[in-house]
């Protein structure tokens, strides 16, 4: 029983922690951030699997969080609530060329985080080209370049 | 919940700015919320820390003093050190007592020094200690090691025989 009270109790306590530091993408993701996932990882797996190295009890955990997994976008898809509360919403950051800095500041992507998206993505070179910059729910930048001159 | 202006209209974009902010302000709650747990920590409110350490001493001479702490973690390992005054040692023997209940929940696995023998009453479970030092000499410090499995409160319950009785409590977290 406690195995699978364990992992449900982490799962959570992991996703709270996440979503409270805010959204990133793995690909915004630096070596550090990495390492420091690992070490979380390791600092997780004792509490969750206790002193019991046994095959069930590892079944019981990597059941409990493939499970809790499973209902939560079962939930997902049926109550916008969870939806928001696990994943939050997209956020127009660029709207015509023009940087909404407030937004920008609230989820510390800069200007310099922007341009490099798209020149990444579209080959853009000036902020007045892009028509809409979104943060997307999983934390990557999406760019929406204003149409060339004729085309529109 | 608008003063915002309505951005992105040419975008098909589910952008909810009420329900953005409203998550920045849970953010923002959040974060206090575990600056909070860390503060706690390093004080001792968690487990080890200057809060959670506190001494039992009987009220009228200085015959038992525990120390213990107030609040713990399960499954590591917990100390709890009990100093023998003058008074503890009778013909060459103190007699150190710990409730049942109590030493059940505290899951003892060590004691030091090794007592001379081990009395299980009814109540309580005895600890027999022999001094070649007089009577009235200072006496001895003995530490008992335990490793409480469940989670609540435990009523420390701990004394000498026909000598003071002390209580503490002990809250232990999951």
């Amino acid at each position: 029983m406690d195995a699978v009270l364990r992992a449900a109790a982490m799962y959570f306590f992991l996703l709270f922690v996440l979503r409270i530091t805010g959204k990133r993408s793995i690909g915004q993701i630096t070596t550090f951030d990495f390492v420091l996932l690992l070490i979380i990882g390791e600092a997780s797996q004792q509490a969750m699997m206790g002193e019991d190295n046994s095959f069930t009890n590892a079944f019981l955990v990597i059941l409990t969080l493939v499970g809790v997994e499973q209902l939560l976008s079962w939930g997902k898809q049926r109550f916008l609530l969870i939806d928001r509360v696990t994943q939050s919403v997209p956020l127009i950051l660029v709207e015509d060329g023009k940087p909404l800095t407030d937004r920008m500041n609230r989820v510390q992507v800069d200007e310099a985080d922007i341009m490099q998206a798209a020149r990444e993505m579209q080959g853009l070179e000036r902020m007045e080209q892009i028509k809409y910059a979104v943060l997307e729910r999983n934390g990557g930048l999406s760019i929406i370049p204003k149409p060339q001159n004729g085309q529109a | 919940m608008m003063p915002d202006v309505q951005r992105g209209r040419e975008l098909d974009i589910d952008e909810d700015i009420g329900y953005q902010r409203r998550s920045w302000t849970a953010q923002r709650v959040g974060q206090a919320v575990m600056a909070l747990v860390l503060l706690a920590a390093l004080a001792g409110l968690l487990g080890p820390g200057p809060l959670s350490d506190a001494t039992a001493r009987d009220p009228g001479g200085a015959a038992l003093q525990v120390e213990y702490n107030r609040f713990w973690r399960s499954k590591s390992s917990l100390t709890l050190r009990a100093h023998l005054g003058p008074g503890a040692v009778r013909e060459g023997k103190a007699r150190v007592w710990l409730s049942r209940a109590y030493a059940q929940d505290l899951q003892i696995q060590e004691v030091k020094p090794e007592p001379d023998s081990v009395e299980i009453g009814a109540e309580r479970l005895t600890y027999v200690f022999s001094f070649s030092t007089p009577d009235g000499a200072p006496a001895a410090t003995v530490t008992f090691i335990g490793e409480p499995e469940k989670a609540g409160t435990l009523r420390g319950r701990m004394g000498l025989e026909n000598g003071p009785t002390l209580d503490f409590r002990q809250f232990v977290y999951p």
